[in-house]
């Protein structure tokens, strides 16, 4: 996902609507703000800066699938040596991946509750919720809509 | 939600257990001018809705909820609408919203119903403000007008829902808590504002007490629908766990006191006593009105404002019988 700065007005709806409190609103320029994964380094066939300056390499880009593959790799070769708490987050069918999120594009390997890192523990797509929610707020008001013209035509014969 | 794979993450050790204290998902940005706009719309759609019922009795008697609904629609549109601008933090660019439409966004699904009922309530007002004017339409002109009033009154009735699923459709704990309700308490207090704001609006052309009367069994049905869901969507939010959101804000007693006391008890209180004493008018007839729409203002202020700092650090989305639950 990537906020395209021409174009955003500044209504602020991504900041509350992120399940993972990413996006925010500057308030020196009006736009909405979140991490590009170096869209011009994309562009220009780099990676992100971050993979590629990170010392340890615990950051890494790459294409999704090979990446799950490498973690879940990483993540058996843990539980040999005995790091037994070590699992993912936001891989398909892992924790982080709940309430409608199939995946996360950008998914972590974990070895202590996802809060220690500012993780919620169970995200859900907030576009989930919105049929729902429409759906039982039209009801209620086609409700009302009907019962006023029923009172609205009751009085008929009396105003005649 | 996948609880197997809920139940393999590690549990927090030691209760609110977070990240050096930061809430792991952001608070609004929006204030009073959204939550009026909340407000207004509801108004101003219910205005409309009741408006349409009314002209589709065709009981020349009820000529002045039709034409007061028209205005009311009207004037919560042109109020409604530079709320929203002004909100924007860059407002020059409002008219980026019109460049799509995307229906997992409730901003944008609550433009288009903007831009749909903003339009037809000025080509409906501008039709009633010729008629007032003495001018007297042709029988194509009053067909057009008639077929008009069907997409106003439906538009209208977006215009008084979408704001619930605006809020719901947010990671904010206390607006995510319960899709469903709050939405339709949204929409019986739109109702409920709707025909207190007619009643005001006919108190100056003497209504007869005949529509008096409709609009008082209108304002009583959705107040009382309104008092349910609100005492339901208490609940919800005490088993989510996320009530405390409300009462940290500051807001908690307005909520309290304003919202259901005075918004949807007080008028179904009075509605039962006049329908049981109905010759005893012992309030003047505008408190009660006055009293729907301050609750319902109060309502959207303390929902839909921003709410305080644990409104983001609660999290209500966790299965409470499971052990995970170091946040609740």
């Amino acid at each position: 996902m990537v906020v395209q700065q021409d174009i955003c007005n500044g209504c602020g709806y991504c900041v509350p609507a992120c399940p993972f409190g990413v996006v925010d609103v500057s308030l020196e320029d009006g736009k909405a703000h979140k991490c590009t994964l170096c869209y011009d380094r994309l562009k220009g066939g780099l990676e992100p800066a971050c993979a590629k300056s990170c010392p340890t390499d615990s950051i890494q880009f790459g294409e999704l699938e090979e990446l799950h593959a490498r973690a879940h790799r990483r993540v058996e070769a843990l539980h040999a040596k005995g790091v037994e708490n070590a699992y993912l987050y936001g891989a398909p069918g892992a924790p982080g991946a709940t309430g409608g999120l199939q995946q996360l594009n950008a998914f972590f390997l974990l070895t202590a509750a996802p809060e220690i890192y500012n993780l919620p523990r169970a995200p859900s797509r907030p576009a989930e919720r919105v049929g729902p929610s429409l759906a039982s707020g039209l009801a209620t008001v086609a409700g009302l809509a009907l019962a006023s013209l029923l009172f609205l035509a009751a009085g008929r014969g009396d105003r005649q | 939600m996948n609880d197997t794979a809920l139940l393999s993450v590690p549990a927090a050790d030691e209760q609110d257990v977070t990240y050096y204290g930061l809430p792991s998902v952001k608070p609004s940005l929006w204030g009073g001018l959204v939550s009026s706009y909340m407000f207004v719309a509801g108004v101003g759609g219910s205005a409309q809705i009741i408006a349409s019922a009314a002209d589709l009795v065709g009981d020349p008697a009820l000529a002045p909820i039709v034409r007061n609904g028209r205005y009311i629609a009207l004037g919560a549109t042109v109020l409604g609408g530079p709320l929203l601008i002004i909100d924007l933090h860059t407002p020059q660019r409002w008219y980026n919203m019109l460049r799509i439409f995307r229906k997992t966004s409730p901003m944008s699904i609550g433009t288009w119903v903007l831009m749909s009922f903003g339009p037809l309530s000025a080509a409906l007002a501008a039709a009633q403000f010729t008629a007032d004017r003495g001018h007297s339409p042709s029988r194509a002109e009053q067909r057009a007008i008639k077929l008009l009033q069907i997409p106003a009154a439906l538009t209208g009735m977006a215009m008084s829902t979408y704001t619930g699923a605006l809020l719901s459709a947010t990671s904010t704990p206390l607006w995510a808590a319960a899709p469903r309700r709050i939405t339709a308490a949204f929409g019986a207090s739109a109702m409920a504002s709707g025909a207190a704001a007619l009643t005001i609006a006919g108190l100056r052309r003497s209504a007869s007490d005949n529509t008096r009367q409709a609009l008082d069994l209108i304002g009583l049905a959705a107040s009382t629908l309104e008092l349910f869901l609100l005492l339901s969507l208490w609940r919800r939010f005490r088993e989510q766990g996320v009530d405390g959101a409300l009462s940290e804000s500051g807001w908690g007693l307005a909520y309290d006191l304003g919202a259901v006391a005075i918004g949807a008890g007080v008028p179904v209180l009075h509605h039962v006593e006049s329908m049981i004493k109905p010759k005893q008018r012992s309030r003047p007839a505008l408190v009660i009105p006055l009293a729907v729409l301050a609750g319902g203002f109060l309502r959207h202020s303390t929902v839909g404002s921003r709410t305080g700092p644990r409104s983001t650090t609660i999290s209500p989305r966790w299965p409470a019988a499971s052990s995970c639950c170091a946040l609740n």
